[in-house]
């Protein structure tokens, strides 16, 4: 009889030793009786935990993860704020579990396409699905992020270069207009996603409805006031011209007076900014209109900015001197060394077109006194900078070996040219064969 | 059946299930995440240490102490990705006090003057972006690429390669894009001569990775000669046998005669040699497409290898017209552009006449496009893939300093 009584004993206090196992290591649970436990367990004796109760650290298990973690991610920013994470820190967990889910979701929408094979192209249909889909799965995450993440606050720094890019607004705003801009570009992708590059009247009209909402929202959130300053930080121009003003320190007065000039003739300027020609008819419209605004710009700002200032701008404006004052600022040159080898390129333009076009001279000595100059300022070009700046940018220099070679070169604003002298000397005419090619380097 | 021995079964029973309980809780892992994890990862552990550790809150993770956070942030648990995350936040919130330096003028800084736009500010700052990142990848190690789309990417194209060796081509192109982009960064013209050696460099490294076999098929699945054979072969039905011949004959021919071959910088008579062997060459691969495809199928492909014919595809398609009105469309074009030649190489007819004839044919052009395509369609061609039919327009006489096409800004 004492058998049983002591078996039943025991059975009992297994029973009770295992079920506290469970209720003070929740982890060691199958996943469905986890959460369960987790959540009613010591380790949250509140339902939803205040950033200011924080649990006592001999109640939570050393195992924080399991602790915390929770399907609900909403509940899961709770708990962490609770343990302490700050709210950066926060971020950064969600936004990871929310990748994890977003890729699982786009491995699983390639897998179910249908596999065509390696060597087959895919099916242009199936191709523009997939990307609609792809693109509805991150427009997903994005709303899922603002949700969850609502909440919580950025840094300071964050706020600071939101003012700047959208004015002197409250944080409020700031959110609400992030939102606004998100949500409108998301759209505005999606439209351009369907098109595939060909964009029809229909197409038109939807972005255009798109870009008159947009104004209508924005409209509704700021104050006219606050909407000019916006237009203005937000001005494609202003985007446009940020590495000219980086090389050409304007006053506030000269940077309205170049914002105002540009915007004036803006459509004109950049007629593919927003949306291709409609037709044969409208691309000939659009650049004699551009050719036409070009002109028209260049008497504006050297009216405006007069011509020492004028000439400076448009200096500012070149990628090459962009980048020449780059490289001196990178190897401690004096910024006045960009500018001498910047004017010793455009030296070397002006004489060779000269050489080119001297009646006086026949075509061997021509092509003699294009080497000597291409020669000379090479080394000119290697004193100024100096031999390890220098090397670096006689590499790019690569009209230099085109005069070299009896050519010619000529710097637009749209890139440069080049004539060559003709191959046989006999030939009483110069030669014709021109090039033209972008100065700015290849991404 | 008494009392007790039912209190004794039903003990006993609780028992045997708590104790099923525990061992499937053990089995099913400690990874519980609310999300799975795509990728398993090569180094960074999930599974937690011992209870040894005594880790409840943030504070106790000691997060400005890099050295060891993250064998931390693995003892309680948390999962791979998200170690990955809070890692790469805390190597950037350190380095943004540093970049916050550079901002100490903000407020006197006018909204259009970047902090970057300042050249020796520009140069500090892509000194310490640089030290960022390599403090990023010290911390995360070989994982640091798991985060990268370029390498979900890879992953997709390369199904049957293990993520060793993925992670390590991965590793080979990031390392070769980073220095295209230090020498654009530099300002030295990226042109096709650098572009090509870069590329020699990286395929040459790749390779040395690769067993030959490996490397045909990371050539058939993400090489440019593999991708531009598929898209000639849309409309034509091969095997994959096919394929893979075709694609060694293309690759051969592109080894030696692609962009590599920079001919501008050649004496004459050697641009003139090497543009006669390419020729030569060319003509060589064009016969054993041929004979691998058959007539019929080499037809479909030189009309899928002209640029147009796929953008008259395009079009047909977001038109959502039936396909086969994409070849109805190329053979107006191929008639009236062999016609429209035929009048434009005839100098002994005066300006005028050549004019009036072209104008006959464009206005056939509208006419046999729009009844194929519908009107909208004819303007969506005519700037996509119907450059010819400007060609039809009325030619002029060049007056002196004629007028001169937009710049293009």
């Amino acid at each position: 009889m004492k058998k049983p009584f002591a078996l039943f004993a025991a059975s009992l206090v297994a029973n009770v030793a295992l079920v506290a196992v469970f209720v003070f290591h929740p982890a060691l649970a199958p996943p469905g009786l986890r959460d369960f436990l987790a959540h009613r367990g010591p380790a949250d004796s509140s339902a939803t935990p205040t950033p200011s109760a924080t649990p006592s650290p001999a109640s939570v298990p050393a195992h924080l993860w399991f602790s915390v973690q929770t399907e609900d991610l909403k509940t899961l920013v709770a708990r962490l704020r609770a343990t302490g994470f700050p709210d950066r820190a926060i971020r950064a967990v969600i936004q990871a579990l929310l990748k994890d889910r977003h890729e699982s979701l786009v491995d699983a929408l390639h897998r179910s396409h249908p596999a065509l094979g390696f060597w087959r192209a895919s099916d242009p249909l199936l191709e523009r699905k997939r990307r609609s889909d792809e693109q509805q799965l991150s427009a997903e995450r994005t709303r899922l992020e603002r949700e969850i993440l609502g909440s919580l606050k950025f840094d300071d720094d964050y706020y600071t270069d939101r003012r700047r890019q959208y004015g002197e607004l409250t944080t409020e705003k700031i959110d609400r207009l992030d939102r606004l801009n998100t949500d409108y570009n998301e759209l505005d992708l999606a439209t351009r996603t369907a098109t595939n590059g060909i964009i029809l009247p229909e197409d038109r009209e939807k972005l255009a409805r798109l870009e008159r909402e947009k104004r209508a929202d924005l409209a509704a959130l700021l104050s006219p006031a606050e909407l000019a300053d916006y237009d203005i930080r937000n001005s494609p121009l202003v985007s446009r011209l940020s590495s000219t003003f980086g090389v050409f320190r304007a006053t506030e007065e000269e940077f309205r007076a170049i914002l105002q000039t540009h915007q004036s003739l803006e459509d004109a300027l950049y007629p593919y900014s927003r949306l291709p020609p409609s037709s044969d008819e409208d691309r000939t419209a659009r650049s004699n209109a551009q050719a036409d605004a070009e002109a028209e710009l260049d008497i504006r700002l050297r009216t405006a900015l007069g011509d020492q200032r004028y000439a400076e701008f448009t200096r500012a404006q070149s990628r090459e001197y962009q980048n020449l004052v780059g490289l001196a600022a990178r190897t401690n040159l004096p910024p006045q060394a960009a500018i001498d080898a910047y004017n010793l390129r455009d030296r070397l333009s002006q004489e060779s077109n000269r050489i080119f076009y001297d009646d006086a001279l026949d075509i061997p000595q021509k092509r003699a006194a294009l080497a000597t100059l291409a020669q000379t300022t090479r080394a000119q070009l290697a004193a100024t900078l100096g031999p390890t700046t220098g090397e670096t940018y006689l590499k790019t220099a690569t009209w230099l070996g085109q005069v070299e070679r009896g050519g010619v070169v000529t710097f637009r604003a749209n890139g440069t040219s080049f004539r060559g002298l003709p191959a046989n000397p006999g030939g009483g005419r110069t030669g014709s064969s021109t090039a033209t090619s972008p100065l700015t380097p290849s991404r | 059946m008494k009392p007790f021995t039912i209190l004794l079964a039903g003990s006993i029973a609780a028992n045997a299930a708590l104790l099923a309980l525990l061992i499937a809780g053990s089995v099913s892992g400690k990874t519980s995440n609310s999300v799975p994890s795509p990728v398993p990862s090569s180094t960074v552990a999930t599974k937690s240490t011992s209870a040894a550790i005594s880790l409840t809150s943030w504070s106790d993770l000691r997060p400005d102490d890099l050295a060891g956070l993250a064998a931390r942030l693995r003892a309680v648990g948390l999962p791979s990705s998200v170690i990955r995350a809070l890692l790469v936040d805390q190597v950037r919130t350190q380095f943004a006090a540093r970049r916050a330096a550079f901002n100490r003028d903000a407020p006197s800084r006018r909204f259009w003057e970047k902090a970057a736009s300042d050249p020796q500010t520009a140069a500090a700052l892509a000194r310490l972006d640089k030290e960022e990142k390599q403090a990023i990848e010290a911390v995360l190690g070989p994982d640091a690429a798991l985060d990268d789309p370029a390498f979900a990417s890879l992953r997709r194209q390369l199904p049957d390669f293990s993520t060793e060796k993925i992670l390590a081509i991965h590793r080979i192109q990031r390392s070769y894009a980073e220095k295209s982009q230090e020498l654009f960064s530099a300002g030295v013209f990226v042109g096709i001569e650098n572009r090509d050696t870069l590329e020699k460099e990286r395929n040459a490294e790749i390779a040395g990775l690769l067993t030959p076999e490996e490397l045909e098929e990371f050539d058939l699945r993400t090489g440019n000669a593999a991708n531009n054979l598929r898209n000639r072969l849309a409309s034509v039905t091969v095997t994959e046998q096919e394929f893979r011949a075709l694609h060694r004959l293309q690759q051969a021919f592109d080894d030696q005669y692609g962009r590599s071959l920079n001919m501008i910088d050649l004496p004459a008579d050697q641009r003139s040699a090497m543009m006669r062997q390419r020729s030569d060459a060319q003509r060589q691969l064009t016969e054993q497409i041929k004979n691998t495809l058959g007539e019929q199928r080499y037809a479909d492909y030189q009309r899928a290898s002209d640029g147009s014919y796929s953008s008259i595809s395009r079009v047909v398609d977001r038109l959502g017209l039936p396909p086969e009105t994409t070849n109805q469309v190329y053979a107006v074009q191929q008639d009236l552009q062999q016609r429209a030649n035929t009048v434009q190489s005839n100098r002994a007819l005066p300006l005028d006449d050549r004019n009036a004839q072209l104008a006959v044919i464009a206005t056939e052009a509208q006419s046999r496009v729009t009844a194929l395509l519908g009107p909208n369609g004819y303007d969506a061609y005519s700037l996509n893939g119907g450059f010819w039919l400007r060609q039809l327009q009325p030619r002029a006489a060049t007056p002196a300093g004629g007028r001169g096409g937009g710049s293009g800004r």
